[in-house]
């Protein structure tokens, strides 16, 4: 592992190959009609479900905006991005949106990719 | 630079393990002098390929897994076993194809009667 190289994720010395937690948890506030949803760790196909339910079952009919922030979210893959898309859709038609926030450059970079950048917020 | 590997993983077929698999990915990436988004982005395939296996059947055994860093690429392989009536075709959907065809070079899965497989390369970066 090599030292020297500036870390993504705040600054500074750090390694090169940065070893995140590996455990997912999300933190859930509540804002007027606003759900808050802050998101740690990474989300793939073994705990999409998971993020998804901790996210969606705080939804009720007085909810309208749904933020969710990533600033903790090392990983994503494509089934945890299938289920924002899910959301998103499902806000969407019932005239909600969904915003994400604060992702990490892996996470930006993931989103870029995939075009889904713009549709969160986040152009 | 002398590579490190074969790196051969033998994991519990289980969705859980394939972040086992990313991080000796990630891990042999930066050895091979990837930088940080080569990284991610071997991560990323790695994790995506190997979740595509296990969803492609009832797992028969462990899933395998072998990474090769060559003179100008790595290489990943994995196969997992299925019982065979439960062999599903392997499905990529678009959020998947646009994600593995952005980070690796190359990639392909294929599912037989009795196994599922994969294969991924991605180019190392060129020294200055």
């Amino acid at each position: 592992m090599r030292l020297g190289t500036s870390h993504p994720y705040g600054g500074g010395i750090a390694p090169v190959l940065w070893l995140p937690s590996l455990a997912m948890q999300v933190d859930i506030g509540r804002d007027g009609k606003t759900l808050q949803a802050a998101v740690r760790g990474e989300v793939d196909s073994h705990n999409c479900g998971e993020f998804a339910a901790a996210v969606r079952d705080p939804i009720d009919g007085g909810v309208d905006r749904v933020e969710i922030d990533l600033s903790g979210l090392t990983f994503i893959d494509s089934s945890g991005l299938s289920e924002l898309v899910k959301l998103h859709n499902e806000l969407r038609e019932r005239h909600g949106v969904l915003v994400v926030l604060n992702p990490t450059p892996t996470v930006e970079r993931v989103l870029e990719i995939t075009g889904l950048a713009e549709p969160f917020g986040l152009a | 630079m002398t590579g490190i590997g074969p790196v051969e993983l033998s994991l519990p077929a289980e969705s859980r393990t394939v972040r086992i698999a990313r991080l000796v990915a990630g891990a042999m990436a930066d050895e091979a002098g990837f930088d940080f988004d080569g990284v991610e982005d071997l991560r990323i395939g790695v994790g995506e390929l190997c979740f595509a296996v296990l969803e492609a059947g009832e797992p028969k055994g462990q899933l395998e897994v072998r990474l090769v860093q060559l003179a100008d690429r790595i290489e990943v392989s994995g196969r997992l076993d299925l019982a065979p009536d439960s062999v599903r075709p392997p499905e990529e959907s678009s959020l998947m194809s646009t994600l593995l065809g952005a980070v690796v070079d190359g990639h392909s899965v294929e599912v037989s009667d009795g196994a599922a497989s994969f294969m991924l390369h991605k180019l190392r970066p060129q020294e200055t």
